[in-house]
């Protein structure tokens, strides 16, 4: 019982009274460090539970919505039951597995699941009250809920579920504590004091959760929304922050600096306060943890937050700028903020990645997904390991010289002429060495396995040795492979102890300084063991040139970053062990193929190890891809073999006495190897998605695509290529993805546990099967091609048809072969004629790296080729002639002469006027036609229609595709005569006036048809229209055409009623011509009489070239006449300029027959009539070019003889003869028009249709 | 006889300027950087910058043009002088365009990064000078402000301006940097009065430092020079134009809340707005060394000022562009916390420290970035409603009635006369047919019977409730026919429809 002051201070007791005094609710807000040390790894271990079931909740609350289609609350009660199984297995095992337990399991579920129930009620109340009232997001507001039943969850199950007796008798002790406390604070009722607590804190997570929904209703910024998730959901709340918390003090306050600060005698004060001075004494290691924490925050921030591409640039920006180079080359400069840009890009891509996975096809989404996370995983390792660090310091405590030093050479077959190099190698590094250190002791050691192996020549070994002088050890009991080769040999020479050995493989020739560079490390007595570099000589090999280049990003690039955090492992080969090291151990293990690597990891533990870059031992390469493919074969089986049996050490906290940074260098190799499934998958899902469109990304498009993937890929790239720059070469990423078969097929071997024989890779050629090994290759690169041909033309400029092409094309170059790049075919394609002509390549040491000529050649020819055609087409344009501006032309009326025209729908625009020329010998000067604004002018057309003599009229609406009335369709207003003078389509306007002037011919060119009326697209009575529009919009246009140069446009004004559009019309010198139409339906009662309209016009227009359009279907009879009639008016009147037959029914729906019917050559009599027509004006024609002709015979066509151009006569202009009745024809011409209207679908449109209308149309 | 040799001057080789331009290669790269983000945000004119930049058009032409006088007494609304920021803008707008009045607040917005880079290298150093540039230059309101044509840019450049000046003033040998730094105070109050605010402190710097370097007498001096010269300026300032004072009083001292939130609501858009620099500030100031305590409190409660005033005044509009004011001052505190954490230890390589002040500065900016896109498209993006108007427009003739009229008005300048535009702030219509004048909802609703405007273009936005009260005689179709329905998606409202309504007739 504690015992107090007056004042309430205490005088004696135990700390668990103080703290009881402290804090209300023990279970609920422990607050001391002594409570922390009890309960903080529980409540962090319960954070954790916690966390994997928010996954499971949130991730069955997504499937049963989304893809079961569940009620979201309903879903939420079934997510939250799956989520409460899955977290009492993992808190009954794991969090609570260290209680005493008084209850049975099944009793514990009940419970458990009882308690959890009341707060699934809790959860789904949040989730409803978030959703429903304060419109949060279902899925962020499920994270509130889960958080907020979490609470209730700890509370509630510590008591009763996983309560143990002790924590029980305790529980006693404690109440019996807080009642005395109590007695001292003068508060009787502990009840009181607990309701007291429960209500302050629900008050405390009420405004928690408030301002939390705040936030994500204010919507003050998408960040805080992620903070919040991240509060709530990462750490779920408040528990999770409690263990966050905890994980913080632990991290800040060293354990043992917790232990030493606290007294538990001490008043809690006074422990704070040494805890702060420990804290401030220990500033710089504390600085370092939160270093750490803020590097785990910001990588959380970049998870979550996914920012865009802009993250990278400002990484590295930044990074440049904040960067301080004191300590560092400007290489290891560059290299850390390379890590940095891919660390973050990769980060991003991946958590980016991750949320556009196509789920409705995750058989192939999520092993590419898969895959990429492994490849990311690699990438961020490979910059890890690159990180400059502190080369590491030898402690040189004891001369190493005064150890034995025995040279084992093991060999099984490979006979003495491989043997006889690497011994004399050896002789001759051991005579430098003794030179420099007469005390020294070296001896060499033949392992002979060849008896066992039962290789015949096995007894070239020995004698060998005899002949060298060295020792020679041949087992006759096998066992063990090469690590049992050793083993058996250290034995038998006493290779143990204080001892030194080395290890070279059978062709390996050590340079004569070995021995002088590897052993002074081993003064240092915690160095276990130096290991060199694995470089080939016989370079000329190509299969053992390119594996060089494969070795060298590991040896050269990679080993010395693990070397920096002491996890540079046992390569097999050119190393130098400490014998006592190894008895450790108990020797090198030999169950594993790859004995060297599982022997590291042992002495990892407690012992550290050099690794020497310099070449101090070259050998033998693979000498043909079947051998090489065996080593990686073997090198795979038995690093992921270690993966399976040493797993728990690599990847288990707490297990094995390994470094973080050993730990990532391990797991990292060990896993390597899995890039042979990666790669398969890499070549597999984008020919998938080409063959059959099933994509693995969902919910993005290709820039978005771009933006995330762009910088990881790039980043990556340039950082592998700065770092492995005259190191490594593409050769060596070839042949690295090129044995993706071999490392997949050693996956079940693995997986099963299956033991595999050591299989030395073979010194010389085997028989010639390099087909047979490329035979995976061949398949792969036949279905890229497959992929790429039907593919693309299946899914052609679609966004992942355009990166899977991507893909595939460079999957192609690796395997296949290119000019430049050499893929895996055309190793293969080497090393069989290396095979047929085996024995003729001599043997170099060449261990420099190469850049291929072949790769210089091609590199450099595309960049030749581009910069020509770069240079060269600038150069062209430059210089290329310019042309001179086009000769004006504004229609002029030649004496007599009318020309005869047609204005034609656009599907019988080329072919009709061939018709019309072959049936009635007719040519016409003018074609006419419509389009829209959007159009481009027809250049193809208008110079077909030079070429005959004929000159292009074009009308042009502003109109667009889409003029679906109402007020959603903004498009609609743009045809309005405003939209025109406010400048909108000023660009297309400049556009078209820049394609007619470089037509450089005369072109006819009307736009505002028919504006005077409702019926016209861009009108001045309707829609908002005034008629003062209408000029403005022609000047506008024209201004514009003008300033454009294009003066061969001659502008034809065409309202429906010519004469009497003085409202409309613009100034007369802002036309050339003007255009007076006659379309005359059949059921029209009247059709109006030709002569007095066109009176009526050439009174108006008195000056001015007319243009005048037919068009009639009716009774043969009655259409003929009315056709007579309009030859009689034409060449009556002396100002017309043209007479155009508009072909083609107004119908925007119209049928061949209704076409026909509107036709000049729908009946004899109508043709007759019309080719009549044509006689008079010929005859007229005939006789004024006669007359005029100074020499020959004018050709009797129809059409301009004489161009304008040329001949710009005065204009004899028949006056006008007197007002007809004007007005009356006008309504009835309107009336008529308007009453066709009415059937029509599109009633703004008059006889002129667009392309795209008649397109569609003629689609109908 | 005696030789003399002439040495040659030294030229300014490229060599020579080298490790110079090394040394400030990190502020040149921060401030491309602050220059590719600020850009990179796009969105039409602001409210603000088309009702600037217009009047200051009008400004411009009315001084160098032969112009008219401007239409408005802008000087009584306006929270800065109209001579200064929007007759600079304005002339810029007439050469180039928005993107030119904008590029002299990113111009401005960087002369503030060097400032802070200055202001931090005089007081803790280099490293932290770079640090200091680096985390004001990825704020979101500064990456923001570089991109907004209106006063605050350049009101915070002359503050930045100020303060190095002050530095210099308070070690110089004479006292005469003094009256610079009145100029420069009165400049950057002038251009936005609530620049203002920030004269105090800055005189407080150079009292306490005039103090550590000369004594007290010298502080007094030139405390009271820089003082004087200041009030000198104002009062001539007044006498030129008394309404300025009525513009002040109207805008800032005597402010009624526009968008009025509750002081805990601005408390945390306070924190998160900047909360993090204030943070980093307070370690900042927690383990200076450098410099004088005092003085490091100055800069720390002036980095407070801007959030404490719009606390206390209760008012949310313009809190994310006045907060960068206090970033300024609280970026070189902030720079040497980041500084200090980034430092090397002697004799390791570059390591978690480093990494973690970058970690710590990536997170920022990746904030600041998506806070300043965020920001940048509080307010709708007009381009489609301007172009749909264009689609209707008869300059000279029409009269269109938009909710928010300085924004089309401004696009539309080049055919219409500012006459033409009215919106739902005020409007005065003589309907009554004895000359009585109406005023407010009344006079909208009289005019729209009279079918007095050509087009009426309602949003529903700020001005939600008098758009409602007036919109019967809009719909109910007797004089108006809705033409087109122009949606936006995102503003600081959710998104929204442009309802464009033409009059019947087309007249």
């Amino acid at each position: 019982m504690p015992q107090f002051d007056d004042q309430g201070e205490r005088l004696t007791g135990d700390v668990e009274d103080l703290r009881v005094s402290l804090v209300p609710s023990r279970a609920i807000v422990p607050t001391t460090p002594r409570m922390w040390e009890s309960h903080s790894s529980r409540i962090l271990r319960f954070g954790l539970v916690g966390v994997s079931g928010v996954v499971v909740n949130t991730g069955a609350l997504y499937v049963l919505t989304n893809f079961g289609h569940l009620f979201y609350l309903l879903a939420a009660i079934i997510a939250t039951e799956v989520a409460i199984v899955t977290n009492f297995i993992l808190n009954d095992r794991w969090t609570f597995g260290d209680t005493h337990r008084h209850v049975a399991w099944a009793q514990r579920f009940v419970r458990y699941n009882a308690i959890c129930v009341v707060g699934m009620g809790i959860s789904v109340g949040v989730l409803a009250l978030l959703t429903s009232v304060f419109g949060v997001y279902y899925l962020v507001a499920n994270l509130f809920a889960i958080a907020a039943a979490t609470v209730w969850n700890y509370a509630i199950n510590t008591r009763f579920t996983w309560i143990d007796r002790a924590v029980a008798s305790a529980d006693r002790g404690v109440r019996e504590g807080l009642r005395g406390r109590l007695k001292a604070w003068h508060v009787t009722s502990p009840v009181v004091a607990r309701c007291t607590a429960v209500a302050l804190i629900g008050v405390l997570l009420g405004a928690v959760f408030l301002s939390l929904a705040w936030i994500l209703t204010a919507n003050p910024g998408t960040w805080t929304v992620h903070a919040a998730v991240f509060l709530a959901g990462a750490h779920d709340t408040p528990t999770g922050i409690a263990a966050g918390t905890a994980v913080l003090w632990r991290h800040i306050v060293q354990p043992d600096t917790a232990r030493k600060t606290h007294n538990e005698d001490e008043p809690l004060f006074v422990a704070l306060r040494r805890f702060v001075e420990a804290t401030y004494a220990a500033r710089a290691k504390v600085a370092s943890q939160i270093a750490r924490v803020v590097i785990i925050g910001a990588v959380l921030w970049i998870i979550l937050a996914q920012p865009n591409a802009w993250v990278a640039l400002g990484t590295l920006i930044l990074g440049v700028a904040l960067i301080t180079p004191a300590h560092l080359s400007r290489r290891q400069t560059v290299t850390v903020l390379l890590a940095a840009v891919v660390g973050v890009s990769s980060v991003n891509y991946l958590t980016w990645r991750l949320g556009v996975i196509n789920w409705s096809s995750w058989w192939i989404a999520v092993p590419l997904f898969l895959a990429e996370l492994l490849g990311g995983l690699h990438t961020l390792g490979f910059q890890y390991t690159l990180w400059p660090r502190r080369a590491p310091e030898i402690d040189a405590q004891e001369d190493p010289t005064l150890r034995p030093i025995f040279v084992f050479v093991p060999t099984v077959n490979e006979g003495a002429a491989i043997l006889d190099p690497t011994i004399r190698a050896a002789l001759a590094a051991r005579k430098k060495y003794l030179e420099a250190h007469p005390h020294g002791h070296v001896e060499i050691v033949i392992c002979n396995d060849g008896f066992v192996a039962n290789y015949p020549q096995w007894r070239e070994a020995e004698t060998l040795a005899q002949e060298l002088g060295v020792t020679c050890v041949t087992r006759t009991i096998g066992g063990g492979a090469k690590a049992g080769n050793i083993e058996s040999a250290r034995h038998f020479v006493g290779a143990t102890g204080d001892a030194l050995m080395v290890i070279f493989d059978a062709d390996q020739i050590a340079r004569d300084n070995f021995l002088l560079e590897t052993v002074p490390p081993f003064a240092d007595p915690t160095i276990a063991w130096v290991q060199t570099g694995q470089y080939y000589s016989n370079l000329d090999n190509p299969v053992a040139r390119w594996a060089n280049d494969q070795q060298a990003i590991f040896y050269r690039v990679l080993c010395p970053g693990k070397a920096a955090v002491n996890a540079a492992f046992i390569c097999g080969t050119n190393v130098v062990l400490r014998a006592a090291a190894l008895d450790e151990i108990g020797g090198l293990p030999q169950d594993s193929v790859t004995e060297d690597f599982a022997a590291s990891i042992n002495l990892h533990e407690r012992w550290r190890s050099i690794y020497l870059p310099d070449v101090l031992a070259t050998g033998l390469g693979p000498m043909d891809l079947r051998s090489y493919f065996r080593q990686q074969g073997r090198w795979a089986t038995g690093t992921l073999g270690v993966l399976r049996s040493h797993w728990q050490r690599i990847f288990m906290p707490g297990r094995g006495g390994l470094t973080f940074n050993q730990r990532v260098q391990y797991a990292l190799a060990c896993t390597h190897y899995l890039s042979g499934v990666r790669d398969l998958i890499y070549i597999i899902a984008p020919v998938v998605f080409l063959l059959t469109g099933i994509t693995s990304v969902r919910g993005s498009n290709l820039p978005t695509f771009l933006q995330y993937f762009l910088p990881y890929w790039l980043a990556s790239q340039v950082a592998f290529w700065y770092v492995a720059w005259g190191k490594a070469s593409l050769r060596g990423i070839v042949i690295g993805f090129g044995s993706f078969p071999v490392l997949i097929s050693c996956l079940p071997t693995v997986i099963l546990g299956r033991k595999v024989g050591f299989a030395v890779t073979s010194k010389r050629r085997e028989n010639d099967q390099t087909w047979r090994a490329l035979l995976p290759h061949i398949v792969a690169m036949a279905a890229c091609v497959i992929g790429v041909v039907f593919g693309f033309a299946l899914h052609a400029g679609r966004g992942p048809a355009i990166v899977s092409t991507l893909w595939v094309a460079y999957t192609m170059i690796l395997l296949g072969s290119t000019i430049a790049l050499g893929g895996m075919l055309w190793l293969g394609l080497r090393d069989w004629r290396v095979g047929r002509g085996a024995g003729r390549a001599p043997r170099t040491a060449r261990p420099q790296i190469r850049t291929s000529l072949a790769s210089r050649v091609g590199f450099g020819a595309v960049a030749a080729l581009l910069i020509v055609t770069i240079v060269g087409t600038s150069t062209i344009q430059a210089f290329a002639p310019r042309t001179p501006p086009p000769v004006a032309f504004a229609p002029r009326q030649e004496t007599g002469v009318a020309n005869l025209g047609l204005t034609l729908p656009t599907s019988s625009l080329r072919t009709k006027p061939a018709t019309l020329a072959q049936d009635y010998g007719l040519t016409f000067g003018i074609i006419g036609r419509t389009q829209t604004i959007g159009d481009t002018f027809d250049r193809a057309w208008a110079d077909g229609l030079s070429s005959t003599g004929t000159r292009p009229w074009v009308t042009l609406e502003f109109d667009t595709a889409d003029t679906a009335a109402g007020p959603e369709n903004l498009a609609a207003l743009e045809s309005s005569l405003p939209s025109i003078y406010n400048g909108l389509h000023d660009e297309a306007l400049r556009r078209w006036a820049r394609e007619m002037r470089d037509y450089r011919q005369p072109v006819y060119f009307t736009m505002l048809l028919h504006m005077d009326r409702d019926w016209s697209v861009s009108s001045a009575v309707t829609r908002g229209g005034i008629p003062q529009d209408s000029a403005r919009a022609w000047q506008h246009a024209r201004a514009i055409f003008r300033s454009e140069g294009a003066t061969n446009v001659a502008w034809v004004w065409a309202p429906a009623d010519p004469a009497h559009d003085q409202e409309y019309a613009p100034p007369p010198d802002a036309i050339d011509a003007v255009l007076r139409s006659f379309i005359n339906f059949p059921d029209d009662r009247e059709w109006p009489d030709p002569m007095p309209a066109l009176r009526e016009v050439t009174t108006r227009y008195p000056d001015m070239p007319l243009l005048v359009e037919v068009s009639a279907a009716g009774t043969p009879e009655r259409k003929s006449a009315w056709l007579r009639q309009v030859g009689a008016a034409v060449t009556t009147l002396r100002n017309t300029y043209a007479v155009l037959y508009k072909e083609g029914s107004p119908s925007l729906h119209a049928t061949e027959a209704e076409d026909a019917a509107w036709s000049f050559t729908s009946d004899a009599l109508s043709t007759q009539a019309t080719l009549d027509l044509v006689s008079l004006l010929q005859r007229s024609m005939k006789r004024e070019v006669v007359s005029r002709s100074p020499v020959g015979t004018p050709t009797p066509t129809i059409g301009p003889l004489h161009s304008p151009m040329q001949t710009a006569l005065p204009a004899r202009m028949e006056q006008p003869r007197g007002k007809a009745n004007g007005s009356r024809r006008r309504r009835r011409n309107v009336r008529s028009y308007r009453v066709r209207r009415r059937d029509r679908s599109r009633p703004t449109r008059a006889f002129g249709c667009s392309q795209a209308t008649m397109a569609q149309t003629e689609g109908q | 006889m005696t030789t003399i040799s002439v040495r040659a001057p030294r030229r300014r080789t490229f060599a020579v300027a080298l490790p110079r331009l090394r040394r400030i290669a990190p502020l040149l790269l921060i401030l491309a950087l602050q220059s590719a983000v600020s850009l990179s945000l796009r969105n039409t004119a602001y409210q603000d910058e088309a009702l600037y930049l217009f009047a200051g058009r009008q400004y411009f032409d009315y001084y160098f043009r032969g112009g008219p006088p401007p239409t408005e007494f802008y000087a009584t609304y306006f929270s800065g002088l109209p001579q200064i920021y929007p007759l600079l803008a304005g002339a810029l707008d007439v050469f180039g365009g928005l993107e030119a009045a904008r590029f002299l607040n990113l111009a401005s917005m960087l002369i503030a990064t060097i400032s802070v880079y200055f202001v931090a290298k005089s007081l803790f150093g280099r490293p932290s000078a770079v640090a200091a540039a680096a985390l004001f230059s990825i704020q979101g309101s500064v990456l923001f402000l570089g991109r907004l044509a209106t006063y605050d840019a350049l009101s915070i450049a002359f503050v930045g301006l100020a303060t190095l000046l002050c530095l210099r003033a308070s070690t110089s040998r004479t006292p005469l940097p003094a009256l610079a730094l009145g100029v420069m105070l009165m400049a950057a109050a002038a251009t936005k009065y609530v620049g203002l605010l920030f004269a105090p402190s800055i005189l407080a710097i150079l009292a306490i430092r005039t103090w550590q370097y000369h004594g007290r007498r010298q502080a007094i001096q030139r405390t009271g020079l820089a003082i004087c010269t200041m009030v000198a300026l104002v009062g001539g300032l007044l006498a030129v134009d008394p309404s300025l004072l009525a513009g002040l009083a109207f805008t800032t001292t005597q402010r009624v809340a526009f968008l009025s939130l509750s002081r805990p609501e601005l408390f945390v858009r306070a924190v998160l707005l900047c909360g993090p620099l204030v943070v980093l500030g307070a370690i900042g100031l927690l383990i200076n060394r450098t410099t004088s305590l005092l003085l490091a409190l100055v800069l720390f409660g002036s980095s407070l000022l801007p959030s404490a005033y719009h606390i206390y005044s209760t008012e949310a509009v313009s809190m994310e562009k006045h907060v960068a004011f206090g970033m300024l001052f609280a970026a070189p505190l902030a720079g040497n916390a980041l500084a200090r954490l980034m430092a090397e230890q002697r004799g390791r390589f570059i390591g978690m420290r480093w990494l973690a002040g970058l970690a710590i500065c990536v997170v920022l900016f990746g904030t600041g970035v998506e806070r300043a896109h965020t920001f940048m498209t509080n307010w709708p993006d007009n381009s489609t409603l301007v172009h749909v108007l264009r689609t209707q427009m008869r300059g000279g003739v029409s009269r269109i009635l938009v909710e928010e009229s300085e924004v089309p008005r401004y696009y539309m300048q080049d055919m219409t006369y500012y006459w033409e535009w009215f919106n739902l702030y005020f409007f005065e219509y003589r309907d009554d047919p004895k000359g009585r004048g109406l005023h407010g909802v009344e006079a909208y609703k009289a005019a729209i019977d009279d079918g007095y405007f050509d087009l009426i273009v309602l949003r529903y936005g700020f001005s939600k409730k008098i758009a409602e009260e007036i919109d019967g005689g809009v719909r109910d179709g007797t004089h108006y026919e809705l033409v087109a329905k122009v949606p936006y998606t995102t503003t600081s409202f959710g998104p929204g429809t442009y309802y464009v309504y033409r009059k019947r007739g087309g007249t």
